[in-house]
């Protein structure tokens, strides 16, 4: 791929620059075009203290074409869907140009998370959610950053999620009694909850 | 959003959305406004399958061809059929390039390789030129991240030159990573030209209402984006290299409008301009008769 040398030195700069609070993995293979960033979200707003983890990919065509990114962890907001991640901005889209970098596209994810378009939705859900509501949309997006881009926590067994973690601590069950029978019951709630009765 | 042209298709959505977290407060009304639509990235894929079409139909820069072709094209034209017969008196041949949008850049950066292949005594003065772009986009503020691999690209094929022939100088400009990269670096050029004599040129956006800095952005760095006066007049000045455009238009008579960018006015006629043909939409190169 011809676009390496750039890739490379791209990812050598968000590795050299500190303050942007961005990382990037690659993954073992020694790959570049496919990779995982994470990116701290802004403070004073619903996404202060999570860390979020982007797929990014980087096409053949790469720097004519944008690099493709996708929320991996769950992120409550009205241009990123809350199903598959998927994000409404222009940068990425038609708005690219060889000029911007992998850099300069997470920056403008971290902005993105500061300053949401409820007016240009990916998620029409969680738009109107928004727009009726922005107290009520903010605690439900503080409450997804602490359950889904909470950077302490424990990495949990196989087949244990952490929304049904969640529901079961919001029960009142002990956290560790809950992920214990989530695991042995692979993640079946509610054979998990009978078990703790 | 897109704001495509496909916008309002409607398929069938990926996942319909379950309740989730917290979010199950939403009003009934809500649930049915969601309407399923193409994705970004579909819409992405089709307007590319539709560019990867077009661009099929003909190479990124075509061999030479007689101006009859022009004749052909605009036969049922009379309006530009007569200024194409008009033309055919001073000259003889065109060379087209592909309508993507980047017309002007290629046809400019082609017919200036070009005349620096025909012309050996000027062709030191445009290497040093180009070396010079460099400074000229760090100082526009661009990072040397992101211009270094098409300057280098660029500066390659200039050097190559003095080596190699008109065929091979066709090859490499039909060759994607090749062209395209020369397009890009020329339009860094423009760009940071543009921006750092930005006092002179924002008066000409008045209408629009937008910076330099949004045009820059929008209309030339953003690759695929076609060109008009503002981007020739940068261009010119920043490589010093002088573009005549005759333009075809439906307007009566067989006068075709010549458009000058020198990018001096007192070297004005000490050297000869490249020409470039534009009709509505399109630039192509023009050839005089010898």
């Amino acid at each position: 791929m011809s676009n390496m040398k750039r890739v490379q030195k791209e990812i050598l700069a968000i590795e050299q620059d500190k303050e942007a609070h961005i990382e990037v993995i690659l993954p073992e293979d020694g790959s570049m075009n496919h990779m995982t960033a994470k990116i701290s979200g802004p403070v004073n707003t619903p996404y202060e203290g999570g860390l979020f983890t982007v797929d990014v990919s980087v096409p053949p065509e790469y720097p004519f074409l944008p690099p493709k990114m996708k929320f991996v962890s769950r992120v409550y907001h009205p241009n990123i869907s809350s199903q598959t991640g998927a994000i409404c901005l222009d940068i990425l889209k038609d708005k690219w140009t060889p000029v911007l970098t992998l850099k300069s596209a997470l920056i403008s994810l971290q902005s993105l998370l500061s300053t949401p378009e409820p007016d240009d939705p990916q998620d029409a859900q969680v738009a109107a959610h928004y727009k009726r509501d922005k107290e009520d949309f903010e605690q439900t997006a503080k409450y997804w950053t602490e359950v889904y881009a909470n950077p302490n926590a424990e990495v949990l067994p196989d087949g244990v999620k952490p929304e049904a973690l969640a529901r079961l601590v919001d029960m009142g069950f002990g956290r560790s009694n809950a992920i214990n029978a989530l695991a042995e019951f692979k993640g079946d709630e509610q054979a998990a909850v009978e078990s703790l009765l | 959003m897109l704001k495509g042209f496909l916008r309002h298709k409607s398929i069938q959505p990926l996942t319909p959305p379950s309740p989730t977290l917290r979010a199950s407060n939403m009003t009934s009304q809500e649930q049915n406004d969601w309407q399923p639509e193409l994705t970004d990235e579909q819409i992405l894929a089709f307007e590319q399958k539709i560019k990867d079409e077009e661009a099929e139909k003909i190479p990124l820069v075509c061999q030479k061809e007689s101006i009859d072709a022009l004749e052909k094209e605009f036969q049922d034209n009379k309006p530009f059929l007569e200024k194409v017969q008009k033309l055919k008196e001073t000259n003889d041949e065109l060379r087209k390039c592909r309508g993507d949008g980047n017309c002007f850049f290629r046809a400019f950066a082609f017919a200036w390789f070009e005349s620096l292949m025909r012309n050996p005594h000027i062709f030191k003065a445009g290497v040093e030129k180009l070396k010079s772009t460099t400074e000229l986009l760090l100082s526009g503020g661009f990072q040397e991240l992101a211009f270094e691999d098409f300057y280098d690209v660029t500066l390659n094929q200039l050097e190559q030159i003095p080596d190699s022939d008109p065929d091979l100088l066709l090859v490499n400009f039909q060759t994607e990573e090749i062209s395209n990269s020369i397009v890009m670096h020329l339009r860094f050029v423009t760009s940071a030209y543009l921006k750092i004599h930005s006092a002179e040129y924002e008066p000409f956006l008045i209408v629009e209402s937008i910076s330099i800095d949004q045009f820059c952005a929008q209309e030339v760095e953003a690759f695929g984006r076609e060109s008009d006066h503002l981007q020739i007049t940068a261009l010119t000045k920043a490589l010093d290299v002088p573009v005549e455009v005759l333009y075809l238009d439906g307007s009566s008579g067989d006068h075709v409008a010549v458009h000058e960018f020198w990018p001096d006015e007192a070297s004005k006629g000490s050297r000869k301009a490249l020409q470039l043909i534009y009709r509505p939409g399109h630039y192509d190169i023009l050839y005089r008769k010898e």
